[in-house]
This record gives structure tokens, sequence and C-alpha cells, in this order.
């Protein structure tokens, strides 16, 4: 009935850089409570992959700034950002836990080398502290953006954080067959990365089942709630599963990315055979990519005004 | 001599003394003075604590759609072409024999709990005493987190001063006296400008004497621009279609990506921009 004559044309201000960064800090934050399993925990069947994930939680988290500071518009004055504090934005939460995870998971990554026991469990504890504050801070970020409708939800910084524990998990999976496989050649590597059992990549696989569980129930309430709730919350509900998002919320993140893999993972028919989970945790990485992608630029989809 | 030596000593050491000691203060003098300046916001914030609370009513009964406030807003204040500060939202409702067109001028709303200030990482976007809420380019780090947490749409990337910028309710005319550009163009005069916390000007009245809407009250951000006669529908419409979501959606970097007969267009916007920031910086010199 209404003939739109003229309205404000719409930009989309955060894009794929926003969405990498929320990808790779969720990364980095899981490899670290993974690894901190056998370091902190005590679960001394873990403590090969342990030292793995130690390495992807520092690697990650030392490109995922890079982003961030990319796509800044005044790159010169990322400065400000340490000497300005405004404690209400999450931003500033963001600067001060990100500055601290860094230099928290640098010396965990040097205590795991240097074999120091109690330092290890010192940094251990601080560092998944400092890792799950990572993640949430990621989710209130998108959680406190007040005028979009998919992003101001609570349920925001859990979904964050249990997606970026699949991804985590499901990188170390593959990074362990990959090592497994193909450098078992190699003297330096055998001698500061012992042998891994195929029964630790089943168990791994097993903790991922329950994470992607953890994660389409989550999903789903997201969707149901946005679906029923206020005007613009139905819309986006509408945008992801009908909109121009459709293909890679439901397909690349809930069916590729979570239902086909939790299939694989649970099933004892496929559980056991080390290439469809490799396939599986491809899969998963790739949806949980998606699933950024999708909250990130979805989200900003909708017009405002 | 010994005396002589132990006083020469002592002198020195005072000296040294007192030389440490004026190098501390001086030191601490000049950390807090950084620490001033980078505390120090605009000149309305440190100056003007004077009660006032600056508001903006229209009166869409008066407004035409003539677009007179967008132009008058460009002009004033250097917006590059394809952006703008404030414009008019115009939605036609009905068919053949009952159509009506309906408009709403739209602009930052100054809101007193202004979610973009409370989420600005660095404190560039700041409330002054007057409640405008306005952004330091020189401070602005271009994160546009403001951007999408501002429910009303209303602030941009400014391509070539490449920081956020939105309206300012012309405060660089209102120091002199003046009315914002777009409430002097009004050809209808819907637009009315004032203070609120006056009881005589005429906002106070028109406000008190009229049932007045806001836009998107549910989001709580208590906008200080109010409506007379806001249509729910106009104010919804082009949310719900996805045609129009394409449409509207915007890709900055093909836009402004520099083909031939834009180049010329943008040399012209890039030195009217430079002029503009200059008068900033030769103002906040001004009144430090
Ligand atoms: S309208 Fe948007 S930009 Fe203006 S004060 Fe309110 S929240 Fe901030
Ligand atoms: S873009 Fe500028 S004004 Fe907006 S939140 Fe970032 S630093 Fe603050």
């Amino acid at each position: 009935m209404d003939n739109i004559i003229y309205m404000s044309t719409h930009e989309i201000p955060l894009l794929t850089k926003i969405a990498n960064y929320f990808y790779l800090t969720g990364i980095s934050a899981a490899s670290f409570i993974i690894s901190s399993l056998a370091y902190v925990f005590g679960m001394e069947k873990y403590k090969d992959c342990g030292k793995i994930s130690a390495i992807i939680a520092f690697g990650g988290i030392c490109i995922a700034p890079i982003f961030l500071i990319m796509d800044l518009m005044q790159i010169p004055r990322m400065f400000y950002l340490f000497f300005m504090f405004n404690f209400e934005s999450p931003l500033t939460w963001g600067t001060i836990i990100l500055s601290l995870y860094i230099l928290n998971c640098f010396l965990y990554l040097y205590y795991i080398f240097k074999e120091n026991k109690k330092n290890l469990k010192l940094f251990g504890i601080i560092g998944i502290m400092l890792a799950i504050s990572l993640e949430a801070y990621t989710g209130f970020v998108l959680a406190l953006g007040k005028g979009i409708a998919l992003w101001n939800t609570p349920l925001m910084p859990i979904y964050f954080l249990i997606s970026a524990m699949v991804s985590g998990t499901a990188l170390l999976i593959i990074i362990v067959v990959i090592k497994e496989k193909f450098f078992t050649n190699f003297e330096i590597i055998n001698k500061i990365f012992p042998q891994i059992q195929n029964e630790v990549i089943y168990d791994l696989g097993k903790m991922l089942a329950v994470f992607i569980a953890i994660d389409l129930f989550i999903a789903f309430s997201d969707v149901i709630l946005l679906f029923y709730s206020t005007p613009e919350n139905s819309i986006v509900a509408r945008v992801l599963l009908k909109g121009p998002f459709n293909i890679m919320f439901l397909f690349g993140e809930i069916l590729f990315g979570m239902v086909i893999p939790f299939f694989i993972f649970i099933l004892p028919k496929f559980n056991k055979n080390i290439a469809l989970l490799t396939f599986a945790s491809f899969l998963i990485l790739i949806g949980v990519w998606f699933m950024r992608y999708v909250t990130v630029v979805g989200g900003q989809y909708v017009p405002l005004m | 001599m010994i005396d002589n030596l132990k006083e020469k000593l002592k002198e020195k050491i005072n000296r040294r003394g007192f030389l440490k000691v004026a190098g501390t203060g001086l030191t601490i003098l000049a950390l807090q003075k950084m620490l001033t300046k980078l505390e120090a916001k605009d000149v309305l914030e440190t100056k003007s604590i004077t009660g006032k609370r600056y508001a903006m009513l229209i009166d869409l009964r008066k407004c035409i759609g003539c677009d007179a406030c967008s132009v008058a807003c460009n002009q004033e204040n250097n917006v590059p072409i394809g952006f703008y500060r404030t414009w008019v939202k115009k939605v036609e409702k009905g068919e053949y024999n009952n159509v009506r067109d309906y408009y709403i001028p739209t602009l930052c709303n100054h809101c007193e709990d202004a979610i973009c200030n409370r989420n600005c990482p660095v404190k560039a976007t700041y409330k002054t005493s007057e409640g405008l809420t306005l952004v330091d380019y020189d401070r602005c780090i271009g994160c546009r987190y403001c951007m999408v947490s501002c429910p009303y749409n209303v602030r941009f990337a400014h391509p070539y001063r490449k920081t956020v910028d939105k309206c300012t309710f012309c405060v660089h005319r209102l120091k002199e006296g003046k009315l914002p550009a777009c409430v002097e163009t009004c050809v209808g005069k819907a637009r009315i400008f004032g203070d609120i916390n006056d009881k005589k000007s005429e906002i106070y009245k028109a406000i008190a004497t009229n049932s007045i809407q806001v836009l998107k009250s549910e989001q709580n951000t208590k906008p200080h621009v109010f409506y007379i006669s806001l249509d729910i529908e106009t104010a919804e419409a082009g949310k719900t279609d996805f045609d129009y979501m394409k449409y509207y959606r915007r890709d900055i970097k093909k836009e402004l990506g520099v083909n031939g007969n834009r180049i010329k267009e943008q040399y012209n916007i890039l030195k009217g921009i430079s002029e503009a920031d200059r008068k900033y910086k030769h103002q906040k010199k001004l009144n430090p």
C-alpha cells in the first residue's frame, strides 16, 4: 500500500573484516580453554594437543587485531584506544581484555616450553577467565549495538562463546590430523610434539558434538524469539530465513555447519573414521565463519529509518 | 678552605635537589596538561553552563517535502555528495482519489541518553551541557561502532575526513546566535528550534500545547527531536520489503570508486572539506 518515494540510502558500516576478527578471536579463546584442560585441570590425555592449541591460541590472537585495526578509518589514531578510555563502551573493555589476553597467552606458551608447572597453572587460570571475557565481550559489542535487532539480545555473548568453542575444537582436530598424517617423519617436530593417539581425536569429537548441540539449541532459541517478537525482530528473522542471507544461514551455518557434522560425530558408524571427522571439522570451520558473517552483516542489512 | 668546599657542595646539592624537585614538578605539570588536553572537549562543554537544553520540533502538518532543509544543510556544512545529515523520508499512501504524501524530515535526535555517546571507545562522541551530541573530528578513530549503535541511522562515514559525521544542530551558528540552517530555510516554518528549558520560548509553548511524538521511543534514548502529527506507517515503511533493502543498501566503495567524471567533483568536495576543517580548527583555537 505504501509507496516509498524517498528514503535515506543505507550503508553497512561493519563488513567482512569485523566478521574475521570475531572469528579469529573465537578460535583463539576456545583453543586456550581446550589447552587449559590439560595444564590446569590436569587431564593428562590432552597434554600433547594442549601444546598445539596453545600455539593456535597465540597465533590466532596475534592475527585477529590486525583485521580490527585495518578496519579503522583513522589507523594512526588506534593508539587513542589506550589513552582515552570510556568505561561505558564495550570496545574499551575489549582493548583492555585483548591486551591482557595477548600478554597472558605469550607467558602461558613460554611456560609450556619451560615446563614450569606452577606458573603454567597460574597463567592458565587467569587465561581461562580472560578467554571467556574475550569471547563474551565480542558478544557484548554486538548486543549493545542497540539499534540492530539481530544483535540486541542477551543470547549474543553466550552464542559467541559456544560457537567459538565449536570452531576452536574443530581447528584443533584438523591440525592434529594433518600433523599425524604428514609430519611424522620430521625429527624436530616429533621431539617437541609427541605423537597423538587417535583416541584423543575421538574424544575431541565427542566434546565437539556436545558443543554443537548447545550451539544448535541457542541458534534455535534465537531465531524463535526473533520470529515471535517485535516487528523489527520478525523482519530480521525473515531476512535470515527467507531474505538474502537464507542460503548462508540455513545451509552454510545450520545444515552444513552444524547438523551434518553433528551426525558425523555422534553416529558410531562414522565417528571412528578420521578422514570423515576431518571433513566434518572443515565444514564446521566454514559454518562458524558464516555464523559470524551472517550475524555481523545480516544484522545491519535491515534499514533503520 | 674546607668550609668553603662544604658550602659549595651544599649549594650544589641544594641546587641539584631544587632541580630535582623542579624537574618532577614540571613533569607532573606537563603530564597534567597532557591529561587535561585529552580531557578537554569542545568550547560548548567547558564554557557554557547556561542551563539550556536545545531541541527541535518538526510540525509535519506544515512540511511540504521540498527538501530545502537538506540542501541548506549540505551547503552549510559541506556535506559530501551522496550523504545527508538531514533528509526527508517520503511515502505515498493510498490509491487514486485517496492519495496523500507523507514526509518525515530526519536528523540526529541529540538524544538525552545517547547510545552513540555511551558506546564510543575514545569519547570522541560527547554530550555538551546544552544537550548537543557532537563528534570531535580530531579524536574519532573511525571505528564506526557509533554508526551501528544509533537506532536512527543518522551517522555516516565521511569519505574525505575519514571520521564519522552527523548533524550538529549547526553548533557553529548557535555560537553566533543564529538558528540552524535547516530551521532558517524551512519554507513552511515547520521546524521550530530553541531551548526547552526556557518557559517563554516558542518551542516550549508548542510542545506544551500540542500532542507530540518521537521516533522509536522504545529504544529509550530520549530523543530531543519532536514531531507533531507523525505517521507511524511512514516511519515504519521500507523496512519489510527485501527489494527496497537491496536498492537502498549502498556500496560506498563502488560509489566512490574514481570513475572519470566524478574525479573533478571529488576534487571540489575535497577542497571544500579542507576549508571546513580549517575553519573548525581555527574556531577551536579561538575558544580553547
Ligand atoms: S540520534 Fe543517533 S547519533 Fe544522534 S544522539 Fe541519538 S543515538 Fe546518537
Ligand atoms: S567512529 Fe569515532 S565517534 Fe564513532 S564510536 Fe568510533 S571513535 Fe567514537
